[in-house]
């Protein structure tokens, strides 16, 4: 993971939405889904704004512990193939976001509907019952 | 052949209506903003079909500018290019179509015969079934889901997955889930309670600015055998029929204009999310968050134009009351979830 990269959420197979101050984020291929709260909404709309880590935490004067769980949680986006590096934009303005708490700064991962959501509902599915039932 | 000239050649033979050999008879389907006209030939299995739409009334012929939906079987062999597809290549449709940027979907199903084919730039769909006898369950009790669920988003509308209910000030609540949550169940308890429908498991949302009107789509109420429900005499007397494939008894409710329990629309003032809940013993399952159980079974029932449906998903959530409801398994349980509904129709 670099933090001096731009970031951009891997699309297809990737779809993310803000609702309120939760971000959802599907991964359409693999079936799992996630969800980040709070600040760590506030941080992904900066990333999707081409705002490097680096420049994010820079700008806010973080601390070493906060600059460590921003790490975490992009590579962990990075591992879960949700987001890729991207060029970074020529002029993209750093938004103030204060990290109170560092665990703040993390992302749940929902994997118990990955059998349904990885699953093809037109052809991967059980000829009678359909979706979401697997073939016998 | 690539995507787009099969599309060219399909709608070039697709024959301008009345010089069509056979007897084609042509329904205008409505749920609020999402309009459509049905093409069918009388003598195929798609008659049967169009009787499952709420508001669906017959024409003389197609209405100028209105989306055509032509259902074709193995009688019109020749009205469909060919289309010879590959393992990989059925895939890459259904994976283009996730996508919202092809106005060009084709899904083709191999295994059922069946062929859907939806082209937004001409507004015309063909639903190609070699055999209709073959036609999965949901395609005759909540037939051309894909259609409505692609027009709807089209018209900045969303077909969601789930039941709903309303009181006579029409009002009502959605309540959302994936299968098996008990949405049918509680929308039948709730209607031989007094309340009103528009659909036990699939309705058209259109948000506005501050609200959302629900609009019927389906007259079917399906309940399955397990239901902790007195299954007894249908709703106001109409008897249930049972689906072969499913064992699913069917119930088709009024039509829109006919005196019964559905209505064609309601304002939206709450949405119950329900989920099963644990039974005794088991270890709580960890609940996703509200907006993800409220969508994901949406978004997962009719997958194509995915970002879409995520983000018209959001614009109903943004405006309606969400509470989670757990239905506990039993007759207690059903009673319990159907209070809840009434407590967020009444607040």
């Amino acid at each position: 993971m670099n933090f001096s990269s731009s970031y951009t959420l891997q699309s297809p197979p990737c779809i993310a939405e803000v609702v309120g101050n939760e971000t959802i984020v599907i991964n359409l291929d693999v079936g799992n889904y996630y969800n980040l709260q709070g600040t760590a909404v506030e941080v992904w709309q900066a990333l999707m704004a081409g705002v490097t880590p680096e420049q994010l935490a820079g700008a806010n004067g973080w601390s070493e512990a906060a600059r460590d769980a921003l790490g975490k949680l992009v590579q962990q986006a990075l591992d879960e193939q949700i987001l890729i590096a991207a060029p970074s934009p020529a002029d993209v303005a750093v938004p103030a976001i204060a990290v109170a708490d560092p665990a703040e700064l993390t992302m749940s991962v929902y994997a118990d509907m990955q059998e349904i959501l990885g699953l093809d509902p037109i052809h991967e599915t059980d000829v009678v019952a359909g979706w979401p039932q697997k073939p016998a | 052949m690539a995507h787009r000239q099969w599309f060219d050649e399909l709608a070039g033979r697709l024959m301008p209506f009345g010089q069509a050999q056979g007897d084609w008879i042509v329904h205008a389907v409505r749920a609020g903003p999402v309009r459509f006209d049905v093409i069918a030939d009388a003598r195929s299995g798609f008659a049967d079909i169009v009787r499952a739409f709420y508001a669906a009334t017959e024409l003389d012929r197609p209405e100028p500018g209105v989306f055509q939906v032509w259902c074709l079987d193995g009688r019109h062999p020749r009205t469909l290019p060919g289309l010879h597809l590959s393992g990989a290549g059925v895939r890459a449709c259904f994976e283009a179509a996730r996508q919202g940027g092809a106005h060009q979907l084709l899904l083709p199903d191999p295994a059922r015969g069946l062929i859907t084919a939806f082209d937004a730039s001409r507004g015309l769909g063909v639903f190609h079934a070699e055999d209709c006898a073959r036609l999965p369950s949901w395609e005759r009790y909540s037939p051309l889901k894909s259609f409505v669920h692609l027009l709807a988003l089209q018209a900045g509308a969303w077909l969601a997955h789930g039941g709903s209910v309303a009181d006579a000030r029409g009002r009502g609540v959605l309540l959302a889930g994936p299968g098996g949550s008990g949405k049918s169940t509680t929308t039948l308890n709730l209607l031989r309670q007094g309340l009103n429908s528009a659909g036990d498991d699939y309705a058209v949302l259109a948000p506005g600015e501050g609200a959302c009107q629900v609009h019927a789509v389906y007259r079917t109420l399906k309940l399955h055998p397990s239901a902790p429900l007195a299954i007894g005499p249908g709703l106001d007397g109409e008897p249930w029929e049972v689906d072969a494939t499913t064992g699913k008894q069917v119930l088709l409710a009024n039509r829109a204009g006919e005196v019964g329990r559905l209505v064609p629309g309601f304002r939206l003032s709450a949405i119950a999310g329900l989920r099963l809940a644990p039974e005794d013993g088991a270890a709580p399952v960890r609940a996703a968050p509200g907006f993800m159980h409220f969508a994901l079974s949406s978004v997962q029932q009719a997958p194509y134009w995915a970002d879409r449906s995520l983000a018209m998903a959001k614009r109903v959530y943004e405006v309606a009351p969400y509470a989670d409801v757990a239905v506990a398994r039993g007759a207690a349980g059903l009673s319990g979830a159907s209070r809840r509904i009434v407590e967020l129709l009444e607040r």
